[in-house]
This record gives C-alpha cells, structure tokens and sequence, in this order.
C-alpha cells in the first residue's frame, strides 16, 4: 500500500520567503516535491479566501511563508496576515477542519535552510494528519459536546 | 377574475412564515398588485391543493416565489414541480437564496438534530427518550407517510434552476413590492441576477466613519453604542461592509449591528472568508498575543458570518440541480 | 486567435535531465491554446529569438517560461517582450529549477510537481492583463528640513550636484548642537571649526536658499512633487543689511535668561542666538521683548544706522515646491530634572552633560573656564552615566553616545585642572573602537577613577545635596553601598526624541515608534521613511553620533540623486491596487491598513481612491477589502484562485 503523499499548497512573498525558496534550491537543500508555491508580492495578499479555496480544491495543507514581523518589505504586511492566521484557525475549527493544516511561518530571504526544514516537517505533520476531508473532525466534536 | 391576469405563486419551504409576513407588510399598495394578478398557491393564506398545481400544463404559473430553503423531500418535490409550471422561479429571501437560518442546521447532523429536539430538550418528559418521528406509520385507513429530511439543508438552487433572488431575511416589504411591479411591468433584470443593490451596507449607512482599528470586540448588550459613528469602528461586529444593501440599513438604526441577512454582493464569493479577514485586519494590534486576547472575544465566529449562508459557504461539497 | 507561448527550457540539460521531460512537454501541449516549444537555453540567444519570432509573428499575446527563477532572468525576458512589442506584464515565469529539480531530487517527483507547476503557470497567463508603467515628471529641488550638521552637509552635497536647495531652521541661527559643543570625540577636534567653514559655504552657495526662524506648516502632494508651506517666524532683523556692531544689543532694556546656556547667564531680548551664528546678526527673542507686553520700545531700531532692524516684521507663510525632502530636525538632549528633579536648582552643583558642555565652551557662560557657580574651579567631579537611559521610567534605551561625551568632558576637566578629582559612575561602558580605549588608558593614567555601580530602574547614582558638595552614593557590583563628595557632578543624559518629529510625522504621513521616525528598513533603507521622497537622517530616526549622522545625510543625498533624477520622469509602479467605484461602499477598511496612506477617502462620493503614486503594490488592503471592490494589479484574486486550482488539477 502507497503512502498518502500529501499536496500543499505554500503561499510565498516575493521579498523573503520566495528568496529564501530559491536559495534553498541554490544550496540543493531538499524540500519536498508535495510543496506546490505560488507566488504572492506580500504574505499580507493572502486572504483566508485562497487558503478555502485550496482547500475545497483538493490541497491537504497550506502553508504560507512570510517576512519575520518587524522585517515585513511592506512595514506591516506580515502582522496582518498574522491576525488573519489567528482568528482563520479559530473558524476552520468550528467548520470542522483541523486548523493544524493551515499554517503560518517566516523565512527570510536568507533562510534557505530554514525553507527546507518547515517543509519537510510540515509535510510530514499533514501526512499524519492524512488525507483532507471536508468535515473530517464533525463526528468527534458533536460526540464530545 | 380577468381571463389574461398573471398567475403568481408563493410557497414556503423550511420556513419561518417571516417572508410572507413582509408580503402582508406591503400594506395598502398590495391590494393594487393583488387586484392584477391571480394566486394560485399561498399555503399560508390561501386554500389550494398541490394537486390544482400538477393538472397545470407546464410553464402555466408566471411567477413563483419560492420562500426557505430545502431540507425535506415534499419540499424538493414541490420545488421541482413548481419549477416545471412556472416561467421564472425566484428564490424569495434568503433561505431560499442562501440557506438561511435554517442552514445552520449543517453544523450539526440529521441525527444529532433530531436527539436534540427529541431527547436532550429539557422539556421532553419520556422515560423512553429514544422516540423519532416515524416515515411510515400503519393507520386503519392506511399508511401515513412523513416526508424524509435531508441530511443537509440546502438552497433553492441547489435543487432547481432560479431565475432571480430577492434577497432579505426578510426581503423589506419595499423592496418585495418593487420587484413585484417590475415583474409586473416586464422589467426583468439578466437572468441570474440578485435583485437589489450591489454595494454594501455601508454606501447607505447615514453613520459616521473614522478609522477601523479595534481594540475590543463586543456585543450590543455589553456597551452603550455612540448613535452617530461606524459600529464596526466602535467594536460592534456590524457585518454591513460585507453585506448587500438594499434594506436602508433598518437594523443600524435601531443601534443593532447588521448580521448579513441580505447575504455578499456579487464581488464576495464566500461573505465568511471575507468578513474573517475584515474582522481580524482591523485588530488594533501587532503584537500576536495581544491580538490574540482581542480576537478571543468573538466567539462563534463560523456561526456569525454563516448566521444565513452556512449552505452557501465555501468549504463543502457543491450540490448542483439534477438535470432532469 | 493568439495563443499562450509555453517555453519549456532544458537548461542546458540539467532540467532535461532531472526529469522525464517528454511527460511535462507532453502536459504543456494537452492545455488549450498553447504554443509549446523548448530549447537548450532560452534566456541565450538562440532562446530569446525564438520567443521574439513567435511574438512578431503574432503567434502569441502571452507568454511562459517553464524555467529557472524570476530572480535570475526576468529582467532578460522582459527585454523580450519589449524588443517584439509586448507589454512586459503578459509575461509569467515559473520557476522550475531553484524551486523545482535543485531541491527535488527524484525525477518522478521533480516531474510531477513541474507539471502541476506548469498548469498554473499557465493558467495565470491566460489572465494576464496588459499593466501600463506610467511615469510622473519630478520637481529636482529639495527642502530639507533642519539646520544642524546633517542637514548642512545634505544641503552642500545636493548643491554640489547642482540641485536647488532650501534649508528650514526653527531657530535664528543654523548649527544645531555643534556649535554648543567645544570639542568633538573621541579626537578632541573644535566643534566650532567643524561647522563654521560649512556654514559660510551655504550661505555664500547660491543654490542653497536659508530659511531660518521657519517650521513646516503643511505639506501636500507627494514623492516628485510636494507643495509645502512653510510658517516664517519674525526675527525683526534684515541679516544682509547687519553689520554686528551690537549697538542695538547695547540699548536693548530687556534681560532675560540664556536657555541656549542651560539658564546659567543671561541675554538680551536682542542678542545674538549664540556667539558666531549664522546668518551672522542678532535677532530678537519674542518671549523677552518688552514689545511683547504691548510696549512700544524702538530702542534697537534706533540704535541701527545700516537699516537692519525691522519692528514692522510679521509672522507669514512661505510656500515652497520641491521634489524630494530630508527630514533633520534632530533630538532633544533628556532632561536629567525628570531623573533629579530636586536638585537642578540652579543652586547645587549638579548640571546635565550638555549644560557642563556649555561651561567648557570658550562661547558658553563662563567663556570656557570650569568653575563653579562661586567661580572657583572643582577639586572632584563625579561624572554620572546612564542618567535617565536603559528604564522603562525614562528613556528605554542606550542612545550610544552618552559614555562618549562623558570621556570627552572628563579629558576636558583634567586638561584645565590636572590635580581635579574626576570619577566616572558607570554600569557599562558603551565604547567601541581603538581610539576610546586608548582615551580610557589615558584618563586612568591621569588618575581618573571608573567605578563600576550597579543599576536599578532608578539608575545607577543617589544624589544628595550636602552644603556647597553634592554625595553620591550607591552600590557597588560587589553589593556593598558606596559613597562619595563631589564639588560638581555631571548626568550624562541620552537623546530623547524632540516634539517636533511628532508634528513631521503628521505632516508628511510618517510612522514612529517611541517618538522616533521609523525608517522604511533598518538594513537597507535605513534613510528611508515610509513615504516616497522624504528621507530621515540622524537623531530624529534614533539616537546617534555626528559621524553617523552625517553619513546618513550624504546617503540620503545619494538616493535622491540616484532615484529623483534631474530631467528623468519617476517611473510608477504598476502593479498596484485599485478600487472599482461602482462597488466601493466607502467602509475605509483599507484606508486603516495602509502604511504609505495609499487609499484616501473621498467624502463626496463615499468612495476610496488610491493614489497610484503611493501604492507600493503588497496587496494587504486588497485582502482586508470586505466587498470585493479592490484588486491587486497582475496579483488579482482570480489570477491567484487560477494558479491554486492549477497546482491541484
């Protein structure tokens, strides 16, 4: 039987996390291949809409890799979308989604290694996790109210 | 009865009669509409027969609007019989446009519902608390049939093809009356269409915006609300900049916060995704733990911005009608 | 009908290699309306040509490189599209090498996560729309703001390079903090003689325009093309008609405390702002004149015979058109009575640093001699560090330069009174470099004592008036309670940020953190502020010394120059955001996201506008827009959900 390969879908801002994906490449630091980036100019682009929308989509997971807070090219770009990520995890929880698949780092433009490393280790977390369904923690939570 | 009057129908589906109500609401200028046009279905106010409805020929009703949303099998077979004898269905309001209140039932299961109001209510005195509404029960003169209850509650046009949406929980008499008479007049909008305004609330509110940078969340009962300003801006979680206008902002100037009854615009695919991110944007804070605190005061969040589309949202299956 | 160019690149044969290349072709040529061709190199020659032939013939309206990273060759592409007539924004790299085979090892994985690469790429590019790069014309003048050194030395820089400059100055005289300085460390240079050559320089520069006695009122516009008005105070004084004769200081009736001494002398209401100012006339001070009070006192005009004394002067704006400004209004020296505030009484022996500054200047109350306020010179010093610095109850920080001017001081006590006993207070020393180190060994050879104290949030030293001596006590590191007479002490305090810098940041739509001027990044665009063509120097972005200070103003003389190019129109970014009107319902969600005020609301309309000039392109208000009404150009949410859908097809 064929391990689940996860797919996730990784969100990277063109100043830091994409640099820093790139520099990960230069150094030949392996980052798994179930990692699928798009590029965005600022983490604070992304709107809970793309991480639903990759969701229902058929993605298992999503990361999305931003500037340190302070270091944001945007000044504040990066604490927005960090505010999004906290109440975003409160309401997959009540969709029933386990807000463990959704997460949110930073990687600076020179953290190649760092790129690789939340990538190995969030895919693996998703491979445990399994595979994404819709309603997947319903059951247990109407069992335990 | 003048021989080439409109026919019109209005039927209510998982329904709380409040559609029909603002119908009555319309006032003195219902008698006009009423005076040129021919009912024939109201099962709230008038005595006819789904069987007066299915010896029509097709496409013989003008005008149904369809109120609530689909949750049992009487009420997709009658969607769909309507839809075959009527030239334009409307989904009238929003539970039949979004799912409405009734929608919320799809954070629970059929069988978790029916434990509720079966067995957990405190009111329910049985020593056998295992009792369920039969589908079928043998009777003397027969068998008695219940109709079955979906496992999800859904919208009309998750069942049937719609034409227009009035959208409102309910639809304000006003806006019912326009739309009436612009049937009426032949003045349809495209296909497809919601009838209505397409900015949101805040194009119409008479208050006053400052800046939205929110220190505290907090419900209408917990604070005194300054009349004039932005109840966003006050903290409020006034859901009316993701919400369609149209309604003249009847619940902000009673001093309550809107809570998105006439459903997104039609820029806003999914008015939850874009309300969450609203919301925590505005969160007068970058430090993550203090922004946490703040965020913690709004509990339910799913519940709040699904309040009338949670059969709308985003992250489910997509039902479409079948094709028959 | 135009089509989608696919150019699959093989990269000299490393892509090829590392893949099964022939599945990903395949994959490309399965998509709609795509044009799909591949080649060893395409960012050489050969490649570019291949892709300019398919453009000029019209073959497609769009392209994408199946390659290495927009990092490495967007500009080569864009140069492609412009040679053959292609707006460069139809083009979309995907990057399948840095981020594709260099961290994917095996060829199956690298294939598939390429494909899937591949199908958003392209389906992204079927949303492409053409973005116009539009350009504004620029005004080259520049105003900056503040007369201490880094402003003077931006000012001569800039009207070196052949820019028209004016120069702001809140007070009569420019200079700044030099001139109360006697010497500069850690060399012991005259601060005076530092500034003076300078000073005669931009008053003789004819493309330097001196506006002292003024502050900025309002500022409108924005990077390129700012329109600012000036508020002129009245100095009653024509400087080119004053020859310094000081007969009107002579008649003058009024006398009033020196606060540019620290209060420790006095001065007329017409005097001179301080010794050898510039412009080099006296003028007078509003707040000391009997004219003030309603008294209709002519004593200095009639004193004048050169015409240069005018009572009629009154308050009025100066408005001003510039292209670009540097902010340098400096910081304010704390105030050690907030630390001590029984004791600067004007009595007791105990003085701020820069009021013990003033004391050993040759310009300053006592004409440089270090005495007390009887006259007679100290036998003991106590010099204080850390007054006021590094606690929540003051300033929160080390400003880096207080440990610095507490060596200086010292050198300058034992240099006058080699037998005086001077000892430093200290927690830490703030002292890098050889050449304080070396100043160090020196004093402690002289016989200068370092005690090292312990601090609390209180600071490091108790002070305690005691007759005509001051104690200071404390703890030592050991823990044990230490004390000592002193005939003067000395509270080396740090910079705190001035009131000023709040009205600029209203002004000019700056942030500020602590009342400092945050800059746009600490690393590279230290000069920077939030908004395009302002730029902060020196203390008023956080506290530093004069070398940084001024290197900071020849820095943000070469942006200027480098980026508001004389006769060169400013390019704008393109891909900004914008707002649809017909949907905008005027909530100003945006308008509270922004950190260069992009948005701005318009009242009429309940509507937001966003200045295309402003607009830096992240994207953050267009996520936070509740209706749908804002978009990210060539970042549009359907161009992002295509390439979302794409990945996972």
């Amino acid at each position: 039987m064929s391990s689940f390969e996860p797919k996730i879908v990784a969100f990277l801002c063109n100043w830091c996390s994409y640099e820093g994906a790139d520099k990960a490449g230069n150094a030949h630091f392996e980052s798994p291949y179930n990692i699928l980036p798009i590029k965005v100019m600022c983490s604070g682009r992304v709107e809970p809409q793309f991480v639903m929308e990759a969701l229902r989509d058929g993605a298992d997971g999503v990361l999305i890799l931003g500037c340190h807070p302070g270091d944001c090219h945007y000044k504040e770009g990066n604490y927005k979308t960090l505010r999004r990520q906290i109440l975003l995890d409160k309401f997959l929880e009540e969709m029933y989604i386990n807000p463990r698949r959704v997460r949110l780092d930073w990687v600076s433009a020179g953290e190649g290694e760092k790129y690789s490393l939340v990538t190995k280790e969030f895919t693996e977390a998703i491979r445990k996790l399994g595979a994404f369904k819709l309603d997947e923690l319903k059951e247990a939570k109407l069992a335990a109210r | 009865m003048g021989a080439n009057k409109p026919k019109v129908a209005l039927y209510w589906a998982a329904s709380c009669g409040g559609c029909d109500c603002a119908v009555v609401d319309i006032g003195e200028p219902l008698l006009d509409v009423a005076s040129k046009v021919e009912f024939v279905l109201w099962p709230v106010a008038m005595d006819f027969k789904y069987h007066d409805i299915m010896d029509m020929p097709d496409k013989n009703i003008d005008l149904c609007m369809f109120n609530g949303a689909v949750r049992s099998e009487e009420q997709e077979e009658i969607a769909k019989l309507l839809r075959q004898k009527s030239k334009i269905m409307v989904a009238w309001g929003a539970c039949a446009q979004l799912g409405g209140i009734p929608g919320l039932s799809n954070f629970s299961t059929q069988e978790n519902t029916m434990k509720t109001a079966y067995e957990d209510v405190p009111s329910v005195q049985r020593e056998d608390k295992k009792i369920r509404p039969q589908l079928k029960t043998k009777v003397p003169e027969g068998e008695l049939r219940l109709p079955r209850n979906f496992e999800k509650v859904m919208r009309l046009d998750q069942v049937v093809d719609v034409d227009y949406y009035l959208p409102g929980c309910p639809p304000t008499p006003e806006q019912t009356a326009k739309f009436l008479l612009a049937v009426l007049a032949g003045q349809l909008p495209p296909k497809g269409a919601t009838f209505g305004e397409n900015k949101t609330l805040c194009d119409e509110c008479e208050r006053e915006r400052k800046q939205k940078k929110v220190k505290k969340f907090q419900r209408a009962f917990e604070k005194k609300s300054d009349p004039t300003l932005c109840l966003l801006d006050q903290g409020y979680t006034c859901m009316g900049p993701v919400t369609r206008g149209g309604c003249g902002t009847l619940c902000i100037k009673a001093n309550m916060p809107c809570t998105g009854c006439y459903g997104p615009n039609d820029n806003t695919e999914d008015v939850g995704a874009a309300y969450i991110s609203t919301l925590a944007s505005i969160v007068d804070s970058d430090d993550p733990k203090e922004a946490k605190k703040i965020l913690d005061d709004l509990t339910d969040v799913a519940g709040m911005v699904y309040r009338y589309s949670l059969p709308s949202t985003m992250l489910k299956k997509e039902i479409k009608p079948k094709k028959e | 009908m135009a089509k989608i160019g696919v150019y699959i690149c093989k990269c000299g044969g490393t892509i090829a290699d590392a893949t099964r290349f022939d599945e990903i072709v395949k994959a490309a040529q399965a998509i709609p309306d795509t044009v799909v061709k591949t080649d060893d190199l395409f960012c050489g020659a050969d490649g570019q040509d291949i892709i300019g032939k398919d453009i000029k013939a019209g073959l497609i309206d769009r392209f994408v490189t199946i390659a290495c990273s927009p990092k490495m060759h967007s500009q080569t592409f864009g140069k492609v599209c412009q040679a053959g007539g292609l707006n460069p924004y139809m083009l979309h790299m995907v990057n399948i090498r840095e981020q594709g085979i260099w961290m994917t090892p095996d060829p199956d994985q690298a294939t598939e996560k390429i494909i899937r690469m591949l199908k958003a790429g392209v389906a992204r590019a079927r949303l492409l729309q053409p973005l116009e790069q539009k350009e504004i014309e620029i005004n080259p003048d520049v105003m900056v703001v503040g007369g201490g050194i880094a402003g003077v030395e931006a000012s001569l820089a800039l009207a070196k390079a052949g820019r028209k400059v004016y120069l702001v100055e809140k007070q009569a005289g420019f200079g700044g903090i030099i001139p109360k300085l006697e010497h500069t460390y850690p060399s012991n240079e005259c601060a005076p003689c530092i500034l003076a050559p300078r000073a005669k320089e931009f008053m003789d520069c004819e493309s330097i325009v001196p506006l002292n006695a003024c502050t900025v009122k309002s500022v409108i516009g924005f990077g390129g093309n700012f329109t600012i008005t000036l508020q002129q105070r009245p100095t009653f004084v024509i400087p080119k008609n004053c020859i310094s004769c000081m007969m009107c200081i002579e008649d003058c009736p009024a006398t009033g405390l020196n606060a540019y001494n620290g209060n420790m002398n006095t001065r007329k209401a017409m005097d001179f702002y301080f010794p050898g100012c510039v412009p080099k006339a006296p003028s007078i001070e509003w707040d000391m004149c009997v004219r003030s009070k309603g008294e209709n006192c002519t004593k200095c005009k009639d004193a004048c015979g050169f015409d240069a004394v005018d009572l009629e002067q009154k308050p009025h704006e100066v408005e001003v058109k510039v292209g670009t400004v540097i902010l340098a209004t400096g910081a304010d020296v704390y105030d050690p009575r907030k630390v001590y505030p029984g004791l600067m009484d004007g009595k007791t022996e105990v003085y701020s640093g820069m009021d013990f500054e003033r004391i050993t200047s040759t310009t300053g109350p006592t004409q440089g001699k270090i005495v007390k306020r009887d006259g007679q010179p100290p036998k003991s010093v106590a010099i204080i560090h850390c007054v006021g610095s590094r606690t929540e109850k003051h300033l929160p920080y080390c400003s880096g330069v207080c440990c610095k001017y507490a060596l200086k001081l010292a050198h300058s006590v034992k240099h006058a009174i080699p037998d005086c006993e001077v000892t430093h207070i200290f927690y830490d020393l703030c002292l890098e470099g050889e050449k304080f180190q070396k100043q160090v060994n020196e004093l402690k050879h002289e016989g200068v004592r370092f005690w090292n104290w312990h601090m609390d949030e209180n600071g490091i030293a108790d002070l305690k008036r005691n007759g005509d001596k001051v104690t200071v006590s404390g703890k030592g590191m050991d823990g044990l309670a230490s004390s000592f007479d002193a005939d003067m002490v000395v509270l080396a305090t740090g910079f705190a940020p001035s009131a000023d810098a709040l009205d600029l940041v209203k002004q000019f739509s700056l942030t500020q953190h602590g009342g400092f001027i945050t800059v746009e990044h600490e690393k590279i665009r230290a000069v920077c502020s939030t908004s395009e063509g302002v730029y902060l120097v020196g203390t008023l972005n956080g506290p530093k010394d004069i070398t940084a200070s001024v290197t900071e103003a020849k820095a943000a003389v070469g942006e200027i120059l480098s980026t508001y190019v004389a006769g060169r129109k400013l390019k704008l970014e393109p891909m900004v955001a914008a707002v649809d009107p017909d949907i905008c319902c005027g909530c100003k969600t945006c308008v509270s996201m922004c950190p260069y005020n992009a948005p701005t609301y318009d009242e009429k309309g309940n509507v937001v506008v966003v200045s295309e000039v402003l607009c830096k392109g992240c994207g953050t208000c267009v996520a936070a827009c509740p209706s749908g009404a804002m978009t990210s150009k060539n970042f549009t949410s359907e161009q992002i959900v295509s390439e979302i859908k794409g990945v996972l097809s």
